[in-house]
């Protein structure tokens, strides 16, 4: 995928935008607080449908404006087409291909490289199951859909506890929860056995050094190499007593963890603020991967300071890694760091202030 | 103060809204419409909603509407009494005949649905174990809709039948006919390759 031109109009503090990209890699530099992550999250909003900050659809309106437009032209292989989309204070966002409504969408390959990907790696479960959940969902789309039904079977389930309501009622939806559930949790597995070596891999090279590193899936109660939907029912009749009291689902993907081993010991609170720096990214890259060898299409990259938490050969590194997608959008607060990378292809700068993107040289 | 309508037009309007799908606008577009038709129009009305009150109700074995004890369908000796389909309201009944079905019928009268305090005891379960027990059924078709609230209704229906020597199926999910592959979305889509049947060729005929 290639992304010819963009217009933004009142997206955040971008009042308008209007670019183009004849160049394949476009720098973005400036202070803090200008406006780069929101450049970046209007891009992959558009590519994505969602933001990567989860925001809600009124934050990303520009303050005290009704409506905030994105558009832009894309090119796939030789397919030209534009996608626009329309975001409300109130009701959905109104998306549009070529100019006509559309109701379905599907994902276009683009991967964004941000700070806060560093919670993956050392924030709760949570943020690991959604990583990997949004990975999945991003190349098998009906993977989706099966969250969303285990979300609305949970969250039955959840009240018919709470209201203790009769354990024959409570059963009906434990058991298509178990169904449901077993769907998830296997298809977490097989896409993580895909998904680790590449992981493994990236972590290497960054590191430099060969250290071990190891992922596994942890379900709550069970071990699945028993089996998934067996499990499910043993670990949920070892909490039945509890749920009854606590009035609460207590077992099921939703609080299964996905454990990073780092030299034997979890990442999450033994690894060094650098090493789980190189994780995240290496995570990232890992998705990267994923994605271009599902699509089998060329991945926009979007890196958003990123380069300024590494030192200079990791960032030689980590470019090598990147410039070979169809098209790279890095933010940096410091120019000099990017402009070390120029020898290798060519960049267009550009400089942010206050909302204003201005060319640079 | 503004006025307001007199008292009998505001009751109109106010039991209008009541009824499902209409909104205080068309609820006063209604009102009004009556009180410009002429008196025949309106007796009408009154006397089929009248009649609609006294004479129909649900059927005592299947839950269709009827005006008898029983409706026409469980009344009919034509009827293949061995198969019952279950639906959740009495218009699905309609919607089933269309199909050419045959069989017999029950309605749930709605659906489990946790969110809205309806359990098993709320819908017409009780009523359908009964009528299986009495042992001319022989198969039970579950034609309840695809949500989650519906599957569960369907798999807590097949629990409990499942101590009568009844053969319980659930209608496919999958395609509509004349739909599109390309257009289909991809649960749909995976839904109906589960749901794949083999295809039976008639014999080819002696030549």
């Amino acid at each position: 995928m290639y992304l010819e031109e963009v217009e933004f109009i009142n997206w955040r503090n971008l009042e308008k935008v209007e670019l183009s990209f004849p160049e394949k890699t476009l720098v973005l530099a400036g202070d803090n607080a200008q406006g780069k992550t929101n450049f970046l999250e209007a891009l992959f909003l558009l590519a994505r449908g969602t933001s990567p900050r989860r925001a809600k659809d009124e934050e990303m309106i520009r303050w005290g404006e009704e409506f905030s437009y994105l558009r832009a032209q894309i090119r796939e292989e030789n397919l030209h087409f534009t996608r626009e989309v329309v975001i409300k204070k109130e009701g959905k966002k109104e998306w549009k291909r070529d100019g006509k409504r559309e109701t379905r969408r599907t994902s276009l390959p683009l991967v964004g490289y941000f700070p806060q990907d560093r919670e993956i790696v050392e924030g709760p479960p949570q943020k690991r199951r959604d990583f990997l959940d949004e990975v999945i969902s991003f190349i098998y789309p009906s993977y989706n859909q099966w969250l969303r039904e285990y979300e609305k079977l949970l969250s039955r389930r959840n009240f018919l506890l709470r209201e203790r309501s009769s354990g024959e009622f409570v059963e009906i939806y434990g058991e298509n929860l178990i169904n449901c559930g077993t769907k998830v949790v296997e298809t977490r597995i097989r896409y993580l056995h895909r998904f680790v070596p590449c992981f493994q891999s990236f972590y290497q090279e960054l590191s430099g050094e060969d250290v071990s590193l190891q992922v596994f899936y942890r379900p709550l109660g069970y071990r699945w190499e028993e089996g998934v939907e067996e499990g499910l029912r043993r670990a949920k009749k070892r909490v039945r007593e509890e749920e009854k009291e606590r009035g609460v689902t207590l077992f099921g993907p939703h609080r299964d963890e996905i454990v990073l081993l780092l030299r034997d010991r979890e990442a999450r609170n033994f690894a060094s603020q650098g090493e789980k720096k190189r994780l995240a990214i290496s995570l990232r890259l890992a998705e990267t991967s994923m994605v271009e060898s599902f699509y089998r299409k060329e991945v926009v990259i979007l890196v958003d300071d990123v380069f300024s938490e590494l030192d200079k050969k990791r960032r030689a590194l980590l470019w090598q890694k990147i410039k070979n997608g169809s098209q790279v959008f890095l933010t940096t607060t410091e120019e000099e760091e990017v402009k070390e990378l120029r020898g290798s292809s060519p960049l267009s700068f550009f400089r942010i202030e206050g909302g204003r993107i201005e060319k640079g040289e | 103060m503004a006025e307001s309508y007199p008292e009998a037009l505001s009751r109109l309007i106010s039991a209008f809204s009541r009824l499902p799908g209409i909104g205080p606008k068309t609820a006063q577009r209604l009102a009004f419409y009556l009180v410009k038709s002429p008196s025949l129009e309106v007796e009408e009305l009154l006397s089929s909603l009248q009649e609609v009150k006294e004479k129909i109700h649900f059927c005592s074995v299947c839950g269709f509407y009827t005006e008898e004890d029983r409706c026409k369908i469980c009344e009919n000796p034509q009827r293949d009494r061995s198969v019952v389909c279950v639906v959740e309201r009495p218009q699905d009944v309609l919607a089933i005949e269309k199909t050419g079905f045959r069989g017999l019928y029950h309605v749930l009268q709605g659906i489990i649905s946790p969110l809205s305090g309806i359990g098993p005891e709320k819908i017409k379960i009780k009523e359908l174990l009964e009528r299986v027990s009495q042992g001319e059924i022989k198969e039970v078709i579950l034609a309840i809709s695809p949500s989650v609230d519906g599957e569960a209704t369907a798999l807590y229906l097949a629990q409990k039948l499942s101590s009568f020597p009844v053969l319980v199926t659930l209608i496919a999910r999958g395609l509509p006919s004349g739909g599109d592959l390309e257009f289909a979305d991809e649960v749909t889509l995976q839904e109906a390759l589960e749901g794949r049947r083999r295809i039976s060729l008639k014999p080819r005929k002696e030549e």
